[in-house]
């Protein structure tokens, strides 16, 4: 196997029966996902779970991926379907307060922000409503695009735009709130 | 381009999913009006208060598939994945790994197992049974080394994009992933096999080759 795949030569190859085409898509793609779930849930635990079962059923489905560039997209897809029946069916995932504060001042970094700030960005945008969180994430944190948002969250590109200024507008108020 | 105009595109600018034209007319509009200017820097310096203050971290455990899931059970599987050529190997390795009770160790991202060629002082020994719990044993311990090594010598990615370096390192874990599940879903297949075929292993031990016999299991011979 080359080492520089692509997304769709390796879904390819993974639909050929191997698995571990498939598993150099889950260790691309493993940190993005599984920190879209952790900033969305607020919970180590239940980002695992969601990851673990996304990637499981990505692979069982595979066959269903049209566009097989747009693997991400795809998986994405599922992690947010999987999360949204998981919250229609009990009570709101629990966010971990203590995840939320576990504050990273690791030196080496270039600009380290002090943990009261990171606690403040990250109670505000866990505070958002899902629909402005989902949003907020993927544009922000993991750099989707909106017509591949509209796909991930099955919605139109205008509703997300609007949610997302005004997701930015509440980021901002509660920001001027903590000086 | 005017004050609402532009204000509507400033997620696409910061999303850099203008075109050359909408970009040239909102950097007009931006150096005429303080306002819009004003705007849009709010949108950057945003952007980058979020990402600088919730930085990502690394998964816990890795996701990674651990065989193929299909319904005809492991044995379907290890036919698709190995052919019955390669499922011989495999079997053939897991006898040597029952009688000979090798060595295992776990070095440069490569799982070896060493026979010995002779006991100390080379005596012949008398047939000997291996029971299930010591092919466990053994498998288990092969397991520990992988997984201890594994975690240890092995950084992720981060995020998406070209897989750097340790890519060819992913990837060899990624096949002994594969190998340790067959091993593991092998171990208890092969005893099953050694029941239900009466078959009885047994190891001596003599000079310089090794000699191994497989005969018909006799009832005072059960492990």
């Amino acid at each position: 196997m080359k080492v520089a795949d692509t997304d769709k030569e390796l879904v390819e190859q993974a639909l050929e029966g191997r698995v571990e085409a498939f598993n150099l898509l889950v260790w691309r793609w493993q940190r993005q996902l599984y920190n879209f779930l952790l900033r969305f849930t607020g919970n180590r635990s239940v980002a695992e779970d969601i990851c673990q079962e996304a990637f499981l059923r990505g692979y069982l489905n595979l066959k269903e991926l049209r566009d097989r560039e747009r693997f991400a997209s795809w998986l994405f897809r599922i992690a947010v379907n999987l999360y949204r029946s998981e919250r229609r069916r009990s009570a709101p995932l629990p966010a971990d307060p203590a995840e939320l504060n576990d504050c990273d001042n690791s030196k080496g970094r270039a600009h380290p922000m002090s943990c009261e700030m990171q606690l403040a960005i990250r109670t505000l945008v866990s505070r958002l409503r899902p629909e402005l969180r989902e949003v907020v994430l993927l544009r922000f944190f993991h750099g989707f695009q909106f017509d591949e948002m509209a796909g991930i969250l099955d919605c139109p590109v205008g509703t997300l735009k609007s949610r997302l200024y005004k997701a930015v507008d509440e980021l901002r108020v509660g920001l001027d709130g903590q000086k | 381009m005017n004050c609402p105009e532009f204000e509507k595109l400033i997620a696409e600018r910061i999303a850099e999913e203008l075109t050359a034209e909408q970009t040239a007319e909102m950097d007009a509009h931006e150096q005429s009006c303080a306002g819009c200017r004003h705007a849009l820097a709010e949108w950057q310096k945003m952007q980058s208060l979020l990402l600088a203050n919730w930085p990502a971290e690394e998964p816990r455990v890795p996701f990674f598939l651990p065989s193929p899931t299909q319904e005809g059970g492991w044995l379907e599987a290890a036919r698709t994945w190995f052919g019955v050529a390669s499922m011989a190997a495999v079997t053939g390795c897991l006898l040597l790994l029952v009688v000979l009770r090798p060595a295992v160790s776990y070095d440069h991202s490569q799982l070896a197992i060493r026979f010995s060629k002779a006991r100390s002082g080379g005596e012949a020994t008398s047939a000997q049974a291996v029971t299930q719990a010591q092919v466990q044993a053994w498998v288990q311990q092969a397991l520990q080394q992988i997984t201890v090594v594994g975690a240890a010598g092995i950084q992720p990615t981060s995020g998406a994009g070209p897989i750097p370096s340790d890519a060819e390192q992913a990837r060899r874990v990624t096949q002994l992933g594969v190998q340790v599940e067959m091993l593991k879903e092998n171990q208890s297949a092969l005893w099953q096999q050694v029941e239900q075929h009466g078959v009885y292993l047994q190891s001596s031990w003599r000079g310089p080759s090794d000699q191994i016999e497989i005969r018909r299991k006799r009832p005072s011979d059960r492990p």
